[in-house]
């Protein structure tokens, strides 16, 4: 158990490190850097007396803002100069904020993982259930009807939901559907009302963001409980005289459960990269919009600081949901 | 056997089970009558797929999905000495009822083959049988917990006290079924239904648990139904034979007779395709001549015709044989012994057939 525990602490942390050379390089793979696509869009926008200045004079420019930044250092230097800064907490400057991006995500990264653990509160409360009694009545009139559903729903984009929903609740409910706050809450400090009005605001997204998950973990759990049903030990169950319900509850359900209890883990990343355009339609104030902004305006640390910090919860998450799997099942516990 | 024949305990009669299936309708049972009767053993053998489990579990009425008991009667008499007349037909009661699950392992209980299965694997052993013993006996947790050591210690399980809270996969096959054994005996039923108890052990574990089975039986004066593939173990353990075929009960009589005077040509077929019986333990049933039929396309007439040494063309091949008393208790199901109306058949006759 400490031996397993050991294990995988020590695995996630190289993993954690292999996560930070990975989202370093990958966004270093594009031709140009901040520099040039910041000159090129103040050519753009005509703005900044860019356009007035000489050739030379862009380039002396480009120079100078490239070592301002330490974008001329070798590659190597400008990942260990950043990961130790990191490690340290702190992550450097936002270029296109002009602000440090612990302050540019700080906020957004809480909300992220509030909105996900909703959204993963809200997948399993109504997917279990549903599962459980699918399996049980399988090819009843309610299997057949929660199958089709199901497939609807994981066959509906989460953005179109989205649109769909938004319309529906600002034409018939006259209702605005975005953002994760009240006008008058948007921007005070947290308070009592505050989270409540978060909470009120939080399950629409939640339900968007969990259909498909919701529809996913449905047929996952339908199919596992069917297979459990099967088993041997539930005819002994039965065969004691235990009323049926009572029965599958204790003992095919709670085997059923078990390897979904690791996919809580994975939930994670797929949630948030599955949020960001949800967010853009609904202008949630996650990371999914920083991290679309900052790639487009190629801010490299901003990037890297986002990709390095949903890969260090994702780890962690995989980690927690792997100790509880072991927790929770004698067969992995003991051998 | 020291306990006489007397009143059965259980009398299942004209059984039928249909598993309505997408592929079409599987007859699992098609007919089958017996008796058992109490402290004694009654052997179920049969070719794999004649439905000897199902037979098994449509007494507990926990037949799996989707399958029905469509026909016959199962009747349990709780008091077969003094009160013959007091009987409850099982087939009657709805298999979530509440008397039925009254009956389950209070006064039937079931362990199977794969005793590696019928724990669930994450519940220790002790909470499994605590649960069936206070579901039936209004017993403490700590009165059940202590019924269940001694329980263990009954069937040979060395250390009770520490082996009651591991969970099934950190025992040996066999003290695992020694587990299900004693979880089976806990609420002492007065039939134990045993189906394949020791297939899935090795030569050595299977003597032992059919030597703690007739233990437990002599010392619990329980029934036990014991289904198998292997005649050595009938002819060791069995007061009473059911031979079935195809779903149909073909031959139901004592054990001497059956292996003494077999009626029907399958029996014997059975009994000649092991060289020695009595001599040789754990040997599987050889194949007869022919292959079984495919379920859903089964002969017209006697099902066993297409295979049957005996056969006689236009008597065999077209209606089904009926399931009927020889001379004394012993039942035969074929037109060897009863004409199609059911008339003793003389023995002249039988020998030119
Ligand atoms: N759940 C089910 N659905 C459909 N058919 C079934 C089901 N269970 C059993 N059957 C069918 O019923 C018939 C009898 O099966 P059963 O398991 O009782 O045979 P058996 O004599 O115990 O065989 P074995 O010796 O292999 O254990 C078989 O043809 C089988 O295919
Ligand atoms: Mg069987």
């Amino acid at each position: 158990m400490l031996a397993f525990l050991i294990r995988r602490t020590v695995l996630a942390i190289f993993t954690i490190f292999s996560i930070s050379i990975f989202s370093f390089m990958i966004i270093q793979l594009p031709a140009g850097d901040y520099v040039d696509s910041y000159i090129l869009r103040q050519i753009e926008e005509g703005f900044g007396g860019v356009q007035r200045s000489s050739a030379e004079g862009l380039l002396e420019r480009k120079e100078a803002l490239r070592k301002l930044y330490g974008l001329d250092r070798p590659m190597y230097i400008q990942y260990f100069k950043w990961i130790g800064r990191v490690v340290q907490g702190r992550f450097g400057q936002a270029l296109e904020y002009r602000l440090p991006i612990w302050d540019v995500i700080k906020d957004r990264l809480f909300l992220t993982i509030i909105l996900a653990a909703a959204t993963i509160v809200f997948t399993w409360a109504l997917a279990i259930p549903i599962g459980i009694y699918t399996a049980v009545k399988q090819r009843s009139i309610a299997d057949y009807s929660f199958t089709f559903v199901g497939f609807l729903g994981l066959a509906t984009p989460d953005f179109l939901l989205a649109l769909i929903l938004m319309y529906m609740a600002f034409v018939y409910f006259n209702f605005s559907v975005g953002g994760l706050f009240s006008p008058e809450f948007q921007s005070v400090g947290w308070s009592l009302a505050r989270a409540w009005d978060l909470f009120v605001h939080l399950w629409i997204p939640a339900l968007i963001l969990g259909t498909s998950g919701t529809a996913g973990l449905i047929r996952v759990m339908r199919a596992n409980l069917l297979d459990e049903l099967r088993k041997p030990y539930v005819v002994t169950a039965r065969a004691k005289g235990l009323a049926e319900w009572r029965l599958i509850m204790k003992y095919p359900v709670r085997v059923a459960l078990n390897p979904l209890v690791s996919t809580i883990g994975y939930l994670l990343p797929y949630l948030i990269s599955g949020s960001i355009i949800v967010s853009v339609v609904l202008s949630l104030p996650t990371l999914g919009p920083v991290l679309l902004q900052s790639l487009f305006t190629q801010d490299l640390f901003l990037a890297s600081s986002i990709i390095l910090l949903l890969g260090v919860m994702t780890v962690v998450g995989t980690l927690l949901s792997d100790i509880l799997l072991v927790i929770i099942d004698p067969r992995i516990r003991i051998s | 056997m020291a306990a006489g024949r007397g009143t059965p305990l259980i009398s299942v009669t004209d059984l039928e089970v249909h598993f309505p299936t997408d592929e079409g309708l599987v007859r699992a049972v098609d007919g089958v009558s017996f008796d058992i009767f109490p402290g004694r053993t009654l052997g179920v053998v049969g070719e794999s797929g004649c439905g000897k489990s199902t037979v098994g579990r449509a007494i507990l009425q926990i037949l799996d999905r989707p399958g029905r008991i469509v026909n016959g009667s199962i009747e349990l008499r709780l008091d077969p000495e003094t009160d013959p007349d007091d009987a409850v037909d099982l087939a009657s009661l709805g298999p979530n009822s509440g008397p039925m699950r009254a009956v389950r392992w209070a006064d039937i209980s079931l362990i199977f083959q794969e005793p590696m299965t019928s724990f669930s694997p994450v519940h220790t052993i002790g909470n499994q049988m605590i649960e069936a013993i206070r579901s039936h006996r209004g017993y403490s947790k700590r009165e059940a917990r202590e019924w269940a050591v001694e329980l263990l210690s009954m069937v040979g399980i060395s250390n009770p006290r520490q082996r009651i809270d591991e969970f099934s996969h950190q025992l040996s096959g066999g003290i695992r079924q020694r587990a299900m054994i004693a979880m089976a005996i806990s609420c002492e039923p007065k039939l134990l239904i045993a189906d394949e108890p020791t297939t899935a052990l090795d030569v050595t574990t299977q003597a032992q648990i059919l030597d703690l089975l007739r233990e437990l039986q002599e010392s619990q004066g329980m029934a036990i139904m014991l289904i198998t593939h292997d005649l050595g173990v009938i002819a060791e353990m069995a007061d009473e034979v059911l031979v079935m075929y195809l779903g149909r009960g073909v031959e139901f009589g004592p054990s001497d007779d059956m292996f003494h005077n077999p009626k029907h040509p399958y029996t014997t077929s059975l009994l000649t395709s092991i060289p020695s019986i009595y001599t040789k333990r754990g040997e599987r049933m050889q194949p007869i001549a022919g292959s079984i039929p495919h379920p859903f396309n089964r002969p017209p007439g006697c099902t066993f015709n297409p295979r049957c040494p005996s056969f006689m063309p236009g008597v065999c091949d077209h209606d089904p044989p009926l399931f009927l008393p020889l001379e004394g208790p012993h039942l035969v199901r074929c037109f060897l012994y009863h004409d199609a109306q059911g008339n003793p058949v003389t023995a002249e006759a039988e020998n030119d057939g």
